[in-house]
């Protein structure tokens, strides 16, 4: 009995020890978190998005067919496409991340994943870019289905709102990218920033307010704060979460 | 560098240049003797950087550098209404019913004045992560193309639902055409030394032309600054300008969309143009920053399989020889467009970085003995050290 206990407890242990082998460690990936996304940064992305290969950033799935639906705006170190990676095992889903060694992390971290737990986590993958300039490039009209905006950088200063991901002419391209029905997510523990992503989304008639209650029955509720990096740090410190939804709906210019 | 501006509607002939602050307008009026009128509009002490009639002709929008927006009625020269814009505008339109001019600046917005109330405040349409280098209103939409190689069509006045995204081209968009013959079709022109013809109904790519190729390893594309297209004819004759190149390179646009190239119908300047145009009759105008000849005409004569462009003299033109005098053209000389500016600066950040990766995986193997850290899945926080428990006492 006691040689099955140390057995047990030296495979346990090497078990934990090999996974710990080949997951990247953050500490070597940490980066400032702010980043001046209207500047020329050295991007690689294709001319339109019939041009687009997606297979080296989804090198494990296995469908023939690459259509990403769900979309993590500055995925951070990729804690919410984890999570939700298992959820949803047939949906492609995509985080974009503009900091270099952060987007390298996530990428080093699903690998890791893939290569220790196939054939799980075959459906996440991470881009390097600016999503703020180029979502065109990689999706089509009505390709999205959830959009997700966790703790966006919230650029304090009056002359830096135009940083911010979230602003009047980009919910217009957030609109086109996801079909009708599609789902927007934004979290934040910065109460001004959730005032003005609010503010934003409202004034867009392409969109309606989605109360907490409707999406009761929502299995990714749960998952936006205790999954990422940011939601778990504010939940340390003691933070308040905003937390605002939304629909994209049919314009209703064309209703009359 | 003198901006060409031609009365879009065939009852007058009426040519609008604007080189640096002055504005210059030709007109030859009807009446009991023909008579060629040159007269001066004032706007501001800023160098004019763009303007553009009305689908009329009855109005003519002029934006200058220092945020002036003003407009006058051609009938009579009369202004309309001056007023302020919050940011430097690089193109106006006026809409199809004329009771509103768009104006596209250089923060990537477009914003909408009304033409009769000066005092009313504008209103913002739509916005691009980026400089709004042209626009052009077709078929109901507002067409808008920008530094980031982007050509979006969005629906108007609800321009916060856009129409389509058009892709492909490989660098800063620089000019936007409609032709009338094909009343759906947009050509735009771009820094990768190509233009492409875009159906806006059936919301696909037509064709792609490519006019200018890498030439050395080093060196840019040149880019395609310029884009005339005749009015009345079928095909369609392409006028092509080219970054730096005095010779402007002519194309023939089919329904198809398809365009073909025809050398024998180029024309070679003495140097490279300022900005081209055709008129509502299809005469080419040309400015260009030569003292002797700072404007030129050519006539167009499109037969089948063989095109020609015939240059005018003054006695051919009384427009043209009222306005080819240096006087008039020697305030453009200066304010050139910097396509270079629109290029972008590429600078590799991922490539050190990868260098000190490599180099930090390589030197460092995984380590037993130090601290790790574990992913989230198990929830708990796991221990700093790997360690056996202490055997339970059996």
């Amino acid at each position: 009995r006691l040689i099955v206990e140390i057995t047990r407890q030296i495979r346990r242990k090497l078990a934990v020890y090999l996974m710990m082998m080949a997951l990247p460690q953050k500490k070597y990936y940490r980066q400032r978190a702010h980043s001046n996304p209207l500047a020329d940064h050295s991007f690689e992305y294709p001319a339109s998005p019939t041009e687009m290969l997606w297979k080296p950033i989804f090198p494990a799935w296995n469908n023939e067919r690459y259509c990403v639906e769900f979309l993590d705006i500055g995925c951070g170190y990729g804690g919410l496409l984890v999570s939700m990676s298992p959820l949803f095992p047939d949906t492609l889903m995509l985080g974009m991340e503009i900091r270099v060694k952060v987007s390298d992390y996530v990428k080093d971290r699903i690998e890791a994943l893939q290569k220790t737990r196939s054939p799980l986590y075959s459906n996440i993958g991470v881009l390097r870019t600016n999503a703020m300039k180029y979502l065109p490039n990689y999706f089509e009209k009505g390709q999205l289905k959830k959009l997700f905006f966790l703790f966006p950088d919230p650029h304090f200063k009056r002359t830096k709102h135009k940083w911010r991901v979230v602003n009047s002419a980009l919910v217009a391209e957030y609109a086109y990218f996801l079909s009708p029905g599609g789902m927007v997510y934004t979290v934040t523990d910065v109460h001004a920033l959730h005032e003005w992503m609010v503010q934003h989304f409202k004034l867009c008639p392409l969109f309606e307010a989605v109360s907490e209650d409707e999406l009761s029955g929502d299995p990714v509720l749960p998952l936006l704060e205790k999954s990422s990096e940011e939601g778990q740090k504010v939940a340390r410190s003691g933070g308040t979460i905003h937390r605002a939804f939304f629909r994209r709906v049919e314009d209703s210019f064309y209703v009359k | 560098m003198a901006l060409l501006c031609l009365q879009p509607s065939p009852s007058r002939d009426c040519i609008v240049v604007a080189c640096g602050e002055t504005v210059t307008v030709a007109e030859t009026t009807s009446g009991p003797e023909l008579s060629t009128v040159c007269r001066h509009l004032s706007i501001s002490r800023s160098p004019v950087v763009c303007l553009g009639f009305s689908p009329s002709g009855q109005l003519l929008a002029v934006c200058a550098d220092d945020k002036a927006l003003k407009i006058w009625r051609t009938q009579d020269w009369e202004p309309v209404g001056q007023r302020v814009i919050p940011k430097r505008a690089t193109a106006v339109q006026f809409t199809h019913d004329e009771q509103y001019v768009l104006v596209a600046d250089k923060t990537g917005e477009v914003a909408r004045y009304s033409t009769a109330d000066v005092s009313a405040p504008g209103s913002v349409l739509l916005g691009h992560s980026s400089i709004i280098v042209d626009m052009v209103l077709c078929k109901g939409l507002v067409i808008t193309c920008d530094r980031d190689e982007k050509v979006r069509a969005s629906n108007y006045p609800n321009c916060y639902n856009i129409n389509r995204f058009y892709l492909g081209h490989t660098d800063f968009i620089s000019v936007l055409r409609c032709p009338k013959q094909f009343s759906a079709m947009v050509l735009s022109g771009s820094g990768d030394g190509s233009f492409k013809v875009w159906d806006v109904e059936q919301r696909r790519l037509l064709h792609t032309e490519v006019c200018a190729v890498e030439e050395g390893e080093e060196e840019d594309v040149k880019a395609v600054t310029q884009l005339a297209l005749s009015h009345t004819t079928i095909p369609v004759m392409v006028v092509v300008a080219l970054e730096e190149s005095p010779e402007l390179l002519t194309y023939l646009l089919y329904e198809s969309g398809h365009t073909t190239p025809c050398p024998e119908a180029n024309i070679i300047l003495s140097q490279p143009p300022w900005s081209c145009a055709f008129d509502w009759s299809d005469r080419l105008w040309v400015t260009l920053p030569c003292e002797t000849h700072p404007l030129e005409c050519y006539a167009l004569s499109v037969n089948v399989g063989q095109c020609q462009f015939t240059k005018l003299f003054h006695e051919d033109s009384p427009v043209l020889g009222a306005l080819c005098k240096w006087d008039i053209f020697k305030g453009a000389v200066g304010n050139e467009m910097d396509w270079n500016s629109l290029r972008k600066q590429a600078f590799d950040n991922v490539e050190m970085y990868m260098a000190q990766k490599d180099e930090r995986m390589g030197k460092k193997g995984p380590s037993p003995g130090g601290a790790l850290e574990q992913v989230e899945e198990d929830g708990a926080k796991p221990p700093k050290i790997v360690k056996l428990d202490p055997l339970p006492e059996s």
